[in-house]
Order: C-alpha cells, then sequence, then structure tokens
C-alpha cells in the first residue's frame, strides 16, 4: 500500500468529543472517568498513609 | 548453577525467543507493525506499560536500593499516578484523534516539521543511551553467574536481544510481555517466601521488620523540603511527576504501548492500572531488597558483593590487604549479630533501654561494617582503577545464587532475563519507529510502500540495538542503574514534556517560538546539571518550566507569525 506523502500541516479542528458509550469506564461504582481519577488520587493517598505508619511503627 | 537451573534458563530463553519469532511471522502492513492490531484490552495494555517500564534492572537494581538505602526509592514515583491521569485525560484522546504512529508526529501536526524532528531526536539520544544500560543490566547476571567477562557477556546478549526484537513487530511484544510478567511477580513472590524461609528460626516477621527499621531502612516517607536530599515527597510528587508525565506522555517506548488499545476505554483503564499498581509494586520489590539486608546480618555477607571483581584482585598484589579486610569485616559482622541478638532479645523481654542500648551499638558496628567496605572498594580501584567499586546490583543476584534451592535460582535468573527481553523489545521497537516514520519516511523517503518501511523498521531496530551495546560497555561507571536510567530521562524529558505542554496548552505559540524555546531549555538544563548539587528529579520541572516560559517569552517577540494551533488540548 502506497502512502501519501506526509506533511507537517496542522490537523483540522475535530468535532467536540460527545460522551459515547466506548468512553465510558464502565465500572461498578465507578460511571464517570472523574470518579476514576478520583478513586486513583484515593489510592495514592492510602499509599502514602499506609507507608508513613510502616515506618514509623518500626523507627 | 545446576543442569536443572541451565534447562530452565534456556529452556525460558529459546521459548520466548522461539514465541516472538512465531507470532511475528509473516508479512505486517505498518499499522500493526507498529501499532498491532488495535484490539488489545485493558488488563493487556496496563500489563504492557508495566513491563516495559519494568525491566531486569526493576529486578535486580531495585532490591540493591532497597538494601543500601531503604524504601526511600518509593517516593521516586509518587508523582506517577497524578500524571497518568493528566496522560489519560489529555494526551491520549488527542492521539487517538490524530490516529498517529509516534508521538512526535503530534508535534509535527501541531508546530512544524523542525520541532518534530527536534522532539524525535531528544527521544532517540536519551532512550538510546538508556536502552544500552538496560542491556548491562542482564550482563551482570551472566558475568557473575559464569564468571564471564563483563564485556563480552554484554556483547553477547545483546546480540542476542536485537535477534530477538528485530523479528518482533510491536504487537508481539504486547503478547509476550503478558507472560513475562506473570513470570517476574511469580518470581519476586517466590523470592519474598524463600527469603522469609531461610531467616534463622525463632525470627518472626515482626523482629525483622524491626531490625530492619532500626537500621533505617523502613523510612519510606521523607517530608523534608531540602532540596540536596535525593529522594523527598516533594521530589518525587513534583519531579516524580513531570518524570512520569514526560516518560508516559511523550516517551515512544510507552506511547506505543497504550496506542494499541482496542479503544479509548481499553488504553485508559490500562493507564490507570499502572496508577493504581505501580507503587505497592516498588514497595514490594525494594522491602524485599530491605529483608535481604535483615537476612544478611545472620548469614555472612560477602566484603564486596561483585566476588568476581574481588577475586580477580585478591589474587594479585591487592591480595593481603583485601583480605585482611576481609577478616576485620568478618569479625565486625560477628559482634554485630551477637548485638542484634541481645537487642532483639531485651525487646521481646520488655527491657526498652537495654534494647535501645543494643540497638546503637548494632547500628555503630554497621557503620564500622560500611567503612570497611568503602576502603575495599579504595584498595579494589587503586588496583585497578577499570574495577568498577558499585556492587549494589550484584546484592540481590549474590543472594539468589548463594542462598535459594537449585531451580529457583535458573528461575529467578530466567525471570531476569524475561524482564530484560519484555523491555527491551519495547524501547528498540520504539527507536525503530521513530527513526522510520519521524525521520526515514518525513525526510528521506516519503512515497515508499509498507513492506519497505517494514523492512526499513527492521534495519533502524537492529542498528539501535548496536549502539545499545555500544553504550552499554560504560555503564559499569555509573553509580547505579535504575538511577542512572532515571537521570539520564530526567535531563532530556523536562524539554520534551515542555514542548508536548506547549503543544496541548498554549495555542497561540507557534513552531518557531517553542523550537529555540526548547533548544535553549536543554542547554540551561545541561548546565546546571554540571553546576548545581540538586536532586535529578527537579531538572524534570526545570526544564519543562523553562521549555513553557522561554516560548511564551519568545512568542511575545515574533508575534502571532506561525501560532496557528488548531489542534490542543483545549480546542
Amino acid at each position: 500500500m502506497k502512502h501519501p506523502p506526509p506533511h507537517d500541516k496542522p490537523a483540522t479542528r475535530g468535532p467536540d468529543p460527545t460522551p459515547v458509550a466506548d468512553d465510558l469506564p464502565g465500572l461498578p461504582w465507578l460511571h464517570r472517568w472523574r470518579a476514576v481519577y478520583l478513586f486513583v488520587l484515593g489510592c495514592f493517598a492510602l499509599w502514602v498513609a499506609l507507608l508513613v505508619v510502616f515506618g514509623w511503627l518500626f523507627a | 548453577m545446576s543442569p536443572l537451573d541451565y534447562l530452565v534458563l534456556f529452556g525460558t530463553l529459546v521459548g520466548i525467543a522461539a514465541y516472538g519469532i512465531w507470532r511475528t511471522r509473516g508479512a505486517h502492513s505498518l499499522s500493526t507493525y507498529f501499532k498491532g492490531d488495535q484490539t488489545t484490552r485493558w488488563m493487556v495494555i496496563g500489563i504492557s506499560v508495566m513491563a516495559t517500564q519494568a525491566s531486569a534492572i526493576t529486578f535486580m537494581s531495585t532490591p540493591g536500593q532497597g538494601y543500601e538505602s531503604g524504601l526511600g526509592f518509593v517516593q521516586n514515583y509518587f508523582g506517577m499516578p497524578l500524571a497518568l491521569i493528566i496522560v489519560a485525560a489529555v494526551f491520549l484522546p488527542l492521539y487517538r484523534r490524530l490516529d498517529v504512529y509516534t508521538a512526535y508526529e503530534f508535534l509535527g501536526r501541531r508546530f512544524d516539521a523542525k520541532t518534530r524532528l527536534l522532539g524525535a531526536a531528544l527521544f532517540l539520544l536519551m532512550r538510546g543511551l538508556a536502552a544500552g544500560i538496560t542491556i548491562y543490566a542482564p550482563a551482570i547476571v551472566l558475568s557473575t553467574v559464569f564468571g564471564w567477562r563483563l564485556d563480552a557477556t554484554i556483547v553477547l546478549s545483546g546480540l542476542l536481544v536485537i535477534v530477538y526484537t528485530v523479528t518482533g513487530g510491536s504487537r508481539a511484544v504486547t503478547l509476550t510481555q503478558k507472560y513475562q510478567l506473570a513470570l517476574i511477580f511469580g518470581g519476586i513472590v517466590l523470592a519474598f517466601i524463600v527469603l522469609l524461609a531461610r531467616l534463622p528460626a525463632g525470627l518472626t516477621l515482626t523482629d525483622a521488620f524491626t531490625v530492619a527499621g532500626g537500621f533505617r531502612k523502613l523510612e519510606a516517607v521523607n517530608f523534608s523540603f531540602d532540596v540536596h536530599q535525593r529522594y523527598t515527597f516533594w521530589s518525587g510528587l513534583l519531579g516524580g511527576l513531570f518524570l512520569s508525565l514526560s516518560y508516559f506522555g511523550t516517551d515512544q517506548s510507552q506511547v506505543q504501548r497504550y496506542l494499541h488499545g482496542a479503544s479509548l476505554r481499553e488504553s485508559r483503564l490500562g493507564l490507570m492500572f499502572n496508577a493504581v499498581c505501580k507503587i505497592p509494586m516498588q514497595f514490594f520489590i525494594l522491602l524485599l531488597g530491605a529483608l535481604v539486608f535483615v537476612f544478611y546480618q545472620f548469614e555472612q555477607p560477602p566484603v564486596f558483593f561483585n566476588e568476581v571483581a574481588w577475586k580477580a584482585q585478591a589474587d594479585h598484589a591487592a591480595g593481603p590487604r583485601l583480605r585482611a579486610l576481609a577478616a576485620d569485616f568478618a569479625a565486625v559482622h560477628a559482634e554485630k549479630q551477637q548485638l542484634i541478638h541481645a537487642w532483639l532479645d531485651a525487646q521481646h523481654a520488655g527491657n526498652p533501654p537495654a534494647a535501645a542500648q543494643a540497638r546503637a551499638a548494632a547500628i555503630a558496628a554497621q557503620a564500622h561494617s560500611e567503612a570497611i567496605r568503602t576502603e575495599t572498594r579504595s584498595v579494589l580501584h587503586a588496583a585497578d582503577p577499570r574495577t568498577s567499586t558499585n556492587d549494589s546490583d550484584y546484592i540481590f543476584i549474590t543472594f539468589v545464587i548463594d542462598h535459594l534451592p537449585h531451580g529457583v535460582i535458573g528461575l529467578l535468573v530466567a525471570v531476569i532475563f524475561a524482564a530484560a527481553l519484555s523491555s527491551k523489545a519495547s524501547e528498540l521497537n520504539a527507536l525503530g519507529a521513530t527513526t522510520t516514520i519521524d525521520f526515514y519516511r518525513h525526510v528521506v523517503r516519503r512515497d515508499a510502500g509498507d513492506a519497505h518501511y517494514v523492512t526499513a523498521s527492521k534495519w533502524f531496530t537492529a542498528l539501535w540495538g548496536l549502539v545499545a551495546v555500544a553504550f552499554a560497555l560504560f555503564a559499569h561507571l555509573v553509580e547505579n542503574l535504575i538511577q542512572a536510567v532515571n537521570i539520564l530521562g530526567s535531563v532530556f524529558y523536562g524539554v520534551v514534556l515542555g514542548l508536548f505542554l506547549v503543544a496541548f496548552f498554549l495555542g497561540r505559540v507557534g513552531g518557531t517560538a517553542v523550537f529555540w524555546a526548547a533548544v535553549a531549555g536543554q542547554i540551561l538544563v545541561f548546565g546546571l546539571y554540571f553546576t548545581l548539587n540538586i536532586g535529578y528529579l527537579w531538572y524534570n520541572l526545570i526544564g519543562c518550566a523553562a521549555c513553557v516560559l522561554f516560548s511564551l517569552f519568545l512568542q511575545a517577540f515574533i508575534g502571532s507569525r506561525g501560532a496557528a494551533a488548531p489542534v490542543t488540548a483545549l480546542s
């Protein structure tokens, strides 16, 4: 298959992405991406807290 | 190693190579060669991203970090969850919408050809050198196990990796990584179980943690604002954020992994899998190193963990001095062992003052041990300046070879090679893809067919493999392998990230301004690296900030020429 010569011309502005089923996380209790991101940040906070407690327990 | 170990080791190596060749047989289109068939589910994406980052270095060097410095290195990954959220929310949708092969193709569409080539060149330089370091890691294993020359081992194992990688397309890389990461996790768990079983009778896990904590090996989080300290919460959070944002958002070896996803959802969830799992994974590998430290408080360790290098000098003029230092080291170790037993006995008897006294004496004995180790390094270096005085990367493999049962040794060495092949395949594949798409197809030959570009990519992959081998021959000069990879990344990644952040968020900045801003930013980072003494993670932030601020400044001078920006995260 031949490719057209690639150019670095700016790509055109695409249509605003509308939420479709494929773009949703589809996880139990986490129905929006914002909820998934908050869950990830919550896990991070939990890991840091556990590490601090672990170090403190055996200091 | 016994025949059983060799059988497991070579069976795995040959099996992986055969599997890669078998899965990549037949013709490829350019798209399937570089992006797979884009049907991959989120778990496999997540595993592929994790396996690309977790190379043989992770398995060998990180426990050495845990042994020597404790858990503090885990802070290096504190910026990663937030970085992956930003990549998933901002970078990924644009890459998928524009259907790019490489991240730098996006820079070309957003700015111009020279900015695209600059971003690609910085990636090739940084990743090409880092690839050399990751070839060096498994070579240490071979040279230690077989007593071969390290340089010969680097060349031979590097050639093996090149042959395997050149035959593999991106899809085969992803598929094999699934099994390789399973092996790695299995290896970590097995090493943990065997290590705990080998601790002295009567020593509970709590006792082991008490000893590790007493020697300050379990202090994972340091909230100090001192920028001269290498790992703190703040440098990990801020510097680590920029390092991870660069690595996952702009490094082709990672971008190529998640562009495999069957949909935006699959790619995003694959990244979120890493955002949740990476910190606990690194914690357990570092904890493994800290427990190896505890193990060696009750078992005599070698005075220098690179025993091949030590023995080489012990047979020559420095021999008497080295043997005297080894005898001193053994005597101090025996004394320290008694103090630790007294410390734990006092602890069990509920006598805190006696426990504190014994602990303080044990810490002093440990300092004495470290002083003897330092002097041993000096003697080795004086005897032969070419001898690497860094033995931290030999700690875990020495433990495996000296203290684990046959069969398990072969399995763990095979795991290290599996990890090496896995991450090397991703790196060389990305280097080949970037050279082909961003340079060869863009600059040299624009109108060839798929088969031509796939063939060209294989040649470029082989060439990068040879460059990596050449660089690996000098990797023994660096202090610690995994730190070296991160330092190298930090010096280059900040500016590359700056390019992408300007592309995503500053629509009024054009190609000329951002190009010269990136050049100036990179020169600034080089200058600061050689003159300032600050934690290397900060260079990610400095490089990125310099690129963004310089581009705004330059654009203000240039005016609106060339600033059309149709594709940004905010468009």
